[in-house]
């Protein structure tokens, strides 16, 4: 293979690649990870507040999620389910599981996170008369994002990745996208490095956004006493 | 204005408050002195239900308290009447000094906002911080954090402040600054009850002074009485241990 074939098969597959990463790998990890967050915040809300039978429900969810593997969920929910007659479209269906799995991790960040903001914070808003709801919405929730922020990029990265398994379940992301060219080309290498430098393109990006977002709370500071 | 009778509360099988009876009356400024352990600090959160204790009544201005059992909605209903400062401040880390003050306001009392921050500069301007109010506690001192959670009891003009050792978390140089507040707070005739180890604060700021140990009131006396003539063998000794603090005043 001469140099200009690979640089003119490199140069043409690019954009095929990047297409369905921008149109539907950022989506699904976009939309998934907005709503394993409200998941997130909500599993670990409820075990902090103690609140009682919904913070078993929760402890259950986060036990079976992180338990049993990404792969594994995407196959029951995509190919199990029919069975049973609930037929989901694959992209649903990995947002789905996207969401509820990423929510069970998030929740544990986010349930730590609660349990390090001081607790003289609640008891100074009980004593200036807010209510219960009024100091978790409006001083600890605040505080304990700012504490998960670190953590949840971390998962939000590592999700970006995780959709690549998706292709298991007929979604065209990139990586679909590209064994499907690898399968016109007999390129695997050259390809499968392509589509990899993508998600380390996508995965740059957002940890420079993340630098950005941390030196911007930081320059606003809220730490110590 | 203010009757404690029969407060009792233990954690565990160890007896932390061995029914205390409290009496503080308008413009008082009582002083609640006694050794580390003594349930000093278990007293104040008690009264103002950040503790649940086992037993007793409390009384403020006719409202009444069953100690040992208070709903959430009875436990607010007295907090709204009272402030509350803190050893180690507690300043809401992710306000600014004035919204530390408002936020009580707004949020626990519907006040408009505009009223609020008129209220909260009034307060942070008396403790001498209007220079700081859109500082974030990070930014403060430990002697500014505390007269910024000062003017935060403050602004919800309570009937009564309850100080569990104000100063107790500063620096020499900056304990001046926040006892100067409270002072004034004192002189405008403030209801205070005040845990502390100040012995100066409690001789020459003070009207009556507590001594307590072992979760029991040993002595209760106006604070010249207190200090001069006191009564009981062990107040003596306290007052013999800690004399340089407040012999010749602050």
């Amino acid at each position: 293979m001469t140099e200009s074939r690979i640089l003119t098969l490199l140069v043409d597959s690019f954009w095929d690649i990047l297409l369905p990463g921008l149109t539907v790998t950022i989506p699904l990890t976009v939309i998934s990870f907005a709503l394993a967050l409200v998941i997130a915040v909500a599993a670990a809300l409820v075990q902090f507040a103690k609140v009682p039978v919904w913070r078993t429900v929760a402890r259950f969810y986060i036990w079976v999620v992180r338990g049993t593997p990404l792969l594994v969920q995407l196959f029951v929910v995509f190919y199990g389910l029919p069975r049973v007659g609930i037929l989901i479209e694959a992209f649903p269906a990995a947002v789905l599981v996207f969401s509820v799995n990423e929510g069970a991790y998030c929740a544990e960040t986010i349930r730590a996170a609660l349990e390090a903001v001081p607790a003289g914070q609640m008891e100074a808003g009980q004593c200036v008369g807010m209510s219960y709801l009024q100091i978790m919405r409006r001083i600890v929730l605040p505080q304990a994002m700012r504490i998960a922020f670190p953590p949840l990029s971390n998962s939000l990265i590592a999700m970006v990745k995780d959709t690549s398994l998706a292709a298991n379940i007929t979604v065209t992301e990139m990586f679909m996208v590209t064994q499907r060219i690898v399968a016109r080309t007999y390129e695997p290498l050259l390809l499968y490095l392509e589509v990899g430098a993508v998600y380390l393109l996508f995965c740059t990006v957002l940890t420079k956004v993340q630098h950005m977002v941390e030196t911007r709370m930081n320059t606003v500071v809220e730490k110590g006493r | 204005m203010l009757e404690i009778r029969g407060l009792r509360k233990s954690f565990g099988n160890q007896v932390v408050l061995d029914g205390v009876d409290l009496s503080v009356k308008k413009g008082d400024v009582t002083a609640i002195l006694g050794p580390s352990g003594s349930g000093k600090t278990t007293l104040l959160r008690c009264i103002n239900f950040l503790e649940q204790a086992d037993g007793g009544t409390m009384e403020l201005d006719g409202r009444v308290w069953n100690l040992g059992h208070v709903s959430r909605r009875e436990a607010m209903e007295f907090r709204r009447h009272t402030g509350f400062v803190f050893q180690d401040y507690n300043l809401f880390l992710n306000k600014t000094a004035l919204e530390n003050v408002t936020e009580g306001l707004i949020i626990g009392r519907k006040m408009p906002r505009a009223k609020a921050e008129d209220i909260g500069r009034q307060a942070l301007e008396k403790v001498g911080l209007s220079d700081r109010c859109g500082y974030y506690p990070s930014q403060l001192s430990g002697g500014q954090k505390q007269r910024v959670a000062i003017a935060r009891a403050v602004a919800a003009n309570p009937e009564i402040i309850l100080f569990d050792e104000p100063t107790s978390a500063l620096d020499p140089e900056l304990t001046g600054e926040v006892l100067a507040v409270m002072r004034r707070l004192a002189s405008e005739g403030m209801t205070m009850v005040v845990v502390t180890h100040e012995m100066g604060f409690a001789r020459n700021v003070s009207s009556q002074v507590i001594f307590m140990e072992h979760g029991k009131i040993v002595e209760q006396a106006d604070s010249e009485t207190f200090f001069e003539h006191p009564k009981e063998e062990r107040t003596k000794e306290f007052l013999q241990l800690n004399r340089r603090g407040w012999e010749g005043g602050e």
